[in-house]
């Protein structure tokens, strides 16, 4: 409550904290790596024209790493703000509808039937809006795609999509190395993504957080309920189709990017919410920051904890997520419903 | 006729429908809507404000079909106040006025002057100055009300709708509450609400509407002696003085 209202008063203070936060661990996460590079070398990359191996490190490897990661955090923390609105449930996250077993089973497809021509990646993104797109249809199907509804049909379609997954893995268990392979894009990790592939995919990135922001008054007033949203002139199954598809698109460029990263989409809206409060056009632009500081600081974590080898980032979200939102749970949410 | 409902039949599921209802509102009237629990004020109250479309039958408002509005522009004639609104995150107050506000504000603009004028002027006839930076989850249940009644207020509405506004108050509340909704009455809006306080209404309302299983028994002037028979009859309650 005091914390809301000195916030309120100082906004610049939160924004300067958060870009001088994003700015830190986004250089870190660009200097240190399995060479360390110091941080006079990474500035000197961007600012100067020469080129010798360090400055080819950073920019053909770590930089474009570095800004996935803040696609993959920002994506999560907003679509993560915006499925718990329209869900109307504080535990919802971006995976909630089928998204994380679709994605999961269009991995696993890819790899067990060694579909060389398509990468992993793509069929998972594929998988993921697929599944969601069943679940929104599902819901659709017993009159409304009310929060309750489609929490239902989510679980239905993750489980059946889930043992489908297992039987496909199960099937092409002659080949244990590939399972390996899928164990590990699951937990999740940010992969190497050529510069073309992510300047299509930040422009997606871009577009998709313009769209959350325009929508973000639909996101403050589909909590009150459908009814109460209808009298206030919100087209709800329409605004809810449209909110949804953007998150699900974020959540699905997640996914492209660095496979199931568990815990940000939910930790991050929280932790927002508590500091500026829920009304979602500063709920979602603060997310953005939030969520990728979060991604980054938590690769940083992945990538130093147990050097040489690096650890998947979804492993360390999830151990610094699940405890601090157990705390959450606990302490700042007393007498609070769920 | 401002409002009217003409043969109108509406079903939830099999177990409940309206049917066959018909009613006329005048324009600045203040209605009540009394009847037994599960008598279908809420179904009315929904079809009235449009959230419901009837199956059969029309509504029309100032002469134009209800369903032939668009979402935001009936918004800007009517506000609806549910019995109760749970809310799954901690808004303050005035975010929750404000969001009142949304119809009139469009998607590329910012609240102007006269969104400012319509919030203060809300949390001046609710009396919720002292609540304006409170959280949601810290009010009591009576504060809920008003702030919801201020969220309405503030879409400065012709037709103000409201399900049993005051059941949940103390009589001190629901005297206040009365107050306000009289106010408001007196500066031109139509006021409908389900009731189910008989005393109450009976004082505050020109006119009431006694509904029981899904129809409407008889709408009458408060004071109407029949009408009283009838609200004798439906509640099952002989004794005068309990609803009087």
């Amino acid at each position: 409550m005091k914390l809301h209202q000195f916030i309120e008063r100082h906004t610049w203070l939160l924004w300067l904290t958060l870009v001088l936060c994003l700015l830190m661990v986004f250089v870190l996460n660009i200097a240190i790596g399995p060479v360390n590079i110091p941080l006079s070398t990474v500035l000197h990359a961007f600012l100067s024209s020469s080129k010798n191996i360090d400055s080819t490190i950073i920019l053909s490897i770590r930089l474009p790493i570095a800004l996935s990661g803040i696609i993959v955090g920002a994506s999560l923390g907003v679509s993560g703000a915006i499925f718990q609105a329209i869900l109307r449930n504080p535990l919802a996250d971006p995976y909630i509808l089928g998204i994380s077993a679709g994605a999961a089973l269009g991995a696993s497809i890819a790899q067990a039937l060694l579909l060389s021509s398509i990468p992993v990646s793509l069929s998972a993104f594929v998988g993921a809006i697929a599944a969601m797109a069943m679940v929104y249809l599902l819901s659709l199907s017993s009159g409304s795609s009310t929060p309750l509804y489609l929490i239902l049909s989510g679980v239905a379609i993750s489980a059946l999509l889930g043992s489908i997954m297992s039987f496909v893995m199960l099937m092409s268990n002659a080949m244990q190395i590939r399972i390996y392979s899928i164990m590990l894009w699951l937990m999740g990790g940010i992969k190497e993504t050529g510069w073309h592939e992510l300047i299509f995919i930040g422009a997606a990135f871009s577009i998709l957080m313009v769209l959350a922001l325009l929508t973000a008054p639909y996101l403050d007033i589909l909590p009150f309920g459908d009814e109460k949203a209808s009298s206030l002139g919100v087209h709800v199954e329409r605004a809810r189709l449209l909110s949804m598809t953007i998150a699900a698109l974020l959540a699905g460029i997640a996914v492209y990017l660095s496979g199931l990263v568990g815990f940000v989409g939910l930790v991050v809206p929280h932790i927002t919410r508590l500091v500026i409060g829920p009304s979602h056009k500063r709920l979602i632009t603060v997310s953005i920051f939030v969520g990728a500081i979060f991604l980054l600081f938590s690769d940083l974590i992945a990538r130093t904890v147990l050097r040489p080898i690096e650890v998947p980032v979804g492993i360390i979200t999830s151990l610094i997520g699940a405890p601090f939102f157990l705390y959450l749970l606990l302490r700042a949410y007393k007498g609070y419903k769920f | 006729m401002y409002l009217s409902v003409a043969n109108v039949s509406f079903a939830h599921n099999s177990t409940f429908r309206i049917e066959g209802l018909s009613l006329a509102v005048d324009k600045g009237e203040m209605l009540g809507i009394i009847g037994p629990n599960g008598s279908g004020k809420t179904t009315l109250l929904k079809l009235l404000s449009g959230i419901f479309k009837p199956q059969a039958g029309t509504i029309t408002l100032d002469g134009h079909d209800m369903h032939a509005f668009k979402h935001k522009e009936l918004a800007c004639i009517r506000a609806y106040v549910p019995e109760s609104i749970d809310l799954p995150f901690d808004y303050t107050v005035s975010e929750i006025i404000a969001i009142g506000r949304h119809p009139f504000i469009g998607t590329f603009s910012r609240p102007g002057k006269n969104d400012r004028k319509a919030i203060d002027n809300a949390i001046e006839l609710t009396d919720t100055h002292k609540l304006v930076n409170r959280k949601f989850f810290t009010l009591s249940m009576g504060e809920k009300q008003r702030v919801m009644l201020a969220m309405a207020i503030a879409q400065e509405p012709e037709v103000l709708l409201l399900d049993e506004p005051i059941s949940h108050l103390d009589i001190g509340h629901q005297l206040a509450f009365m107050h306000t909704l009289k106010q408001l009455h007196r500066s031109g809006t139509t006021i409908i609400s389900a009731m189910h306080e008989l005393p109450l209404a009976r004082e505050f309302f020109e006119r009431l509407c006694l509904m029981d299983n899904g129809r409407i028994v008889k709408a009458a002037t408060s004071g109407d002696r029949e009408l009283l028979d009838h609200i004798k009859s439906v509640f099952g309650v002989t004794e005068e003085r309990f609803i009087k």
